[in-house]
């Protein structure tokens, strides 16, 4: 019995561009095929749609295959960019696109919807990528649940969408406040595809303003990762210096966004208060940045 | 949460990469015992899941292993970097902050 891909039946859809209303159903047929084999069929995650946008060079020739993959299961739109010769034959994939100066070209065509939703992203975003484990779901869902009571827009990310490429998008995308609770060390956090490391934090163009980052993640309040963090712009860091019990600690974690959000407690002397009051022992986490009102 | 029993294997899990082609059974199971081998019989630490990153050289074959071992009982990673031949045979083992 042969086996049919998740995403076999996906509707590709090729939206009107900037520099062509319609497409030849020849070329209709080549782009959806492209978008279905390099990226629907090796994905993991399951999609609904995909809204495709092309590029052109100025002589009218294909240069870029933008799309838009609408998760089945949540409102998240991952963007994935093609560069593709002049029969659409792909010369590169990144699937995880964050370019802003290509989306503000595709911004003049078609997908309002998308961009819209890219645009009016959330304000806080929770995730944890081991949500097998119940305290580190609990304070993820605790805390999201904190946020919308407060009044933000938040979306939390659990297990396989706690991914590499989910928590780069999210963190980049100048959020008020990003939490993370799974296993950490001092070069980066561990998600569900992969290490998010020092790496990328010190890539030039990431920037983490104006955010409150904390990762409920081991060792992570130590270099290399605390000084990539610190000089990406974040707006304060929270993270574990030495290892971080699994249980207490995601009573911080929890204690911690329910006094800075709801009762506009300091950062600083909150996140003291929560570890004496829920941690076996003192000074397991690190605070740098503004240690004021959230 | 649920502690492993003392002989409980512990969940190897060879991430795929979202671009190349994803690791073939018969590598993965290759994978698996060289962490089991060299990495999960030599520590005394319990760990509640190991995560396995290939990175490839750009003809496709494996060069290294990034491997996560997350701890039971803390949020810690243990990352280790092997390198590896070909054939998944571990050439060196050193710990890494980097990867």
């Amino acid at each position: 019995m042969s086996e049919t891909h998740v995403n076999a039946s996906v509707p590709v859809v090729v939206m009107q561009s900037a520099a062509r209303a319609i497409y030849a159903t020849g070329d209709r047929s080549k782009i959806e095929q492209t978008v279905r084999s390099h990226l629907l069929l090796r994905s993991a995650e399951t999609y609904h749609k995909v809204q495709v946008l092309v590029k052109h060079r100025p002589d009218g020739a294909p240069q870029v295959i933008y799309a838009y993959m609408l998760r089945e299961f949540s409102y998240t739109a991952d963007v994935a960019r093609l560069v593709v010769d002049t029969h659409y034959g792909v010369r590169s994939v990144d699937p995880a696109y964050k370019g802003q100066d290509d989306l503000r070209y595709a911004e003049r065509s078609q997908p309002q919807r998308v961009f819209a939703a890219l645009k009016d992203g959330p304000d806080m975003v929770f995730g944890t990528p081991v949500p097998e484990i119940p305290t580190a779901k609990a304070a993820v869902e605790a805390a999201y649940r904190i946020a919308i009571k407060a009044g933000y827009k938040a979306v939390k990310l659990l297990g396989k969408d706690a991914s590499v490429a989910n928590y780069q998008k999210y963190l980049g995308g100048h959020l008020k406040a990003f939490g993370n609770v799974g296993h950490g060390y001092t070069g980066g956090i561990v998600l569900s595809d992969g290490n998010l490391t020092s790496a990328w934090f010190s890539k030039p163009k990431v920037s983490l303003k104006p955010e409150v980052v904390y990762f409920n993640s081991c060792q992570t309040f130590n270099p290399p990762l605390l000084p990539a963090i610190v000089k990406a712009g974040a707006r304060t860091f929270v993270g574990g210096k030495v290892n971080l019990l699994i249980g207490p600690s995601e009573k911080v974690f929890r204690c911690f966004w329910l006094n800075v959000l709801t009762k506009a407690s300091k950062m600083g002397p909150t996140l003291k208060k929560c570890e004496s009051d829920n941690y076996p022992s003192a000074g397991a986490h690190g605070i740098t940045g503004d240690l004021g009102k959230f | 949460m649920k502690k492993k029993a003392a002989k409980e294997p512990v969940q190897i899990v060879v991430v795929s990469d979202p671009v190349k082609t994803t690791t073939a059974p018969a590598d993965r199971r290759k994978i698996r015992a060289l962490v089991k081998d060299k990495l999960l019989s030599t520590s005394s630490e319990p760990y509640h899941k190991v995560q396995v990153e290939v990175k490839r050289a750009p003809n496709g074959k494996p060069k290294a292993l990034i491997v996560s071992m997350l701890r039971a009982r803390s949020y810690t990673a243990d990352v280790f970097k092997v390198s590896v031949d070909p054939d998944y045979n571990a050439r060196s083992i050193e710990p890494s902050t980097a990867a």
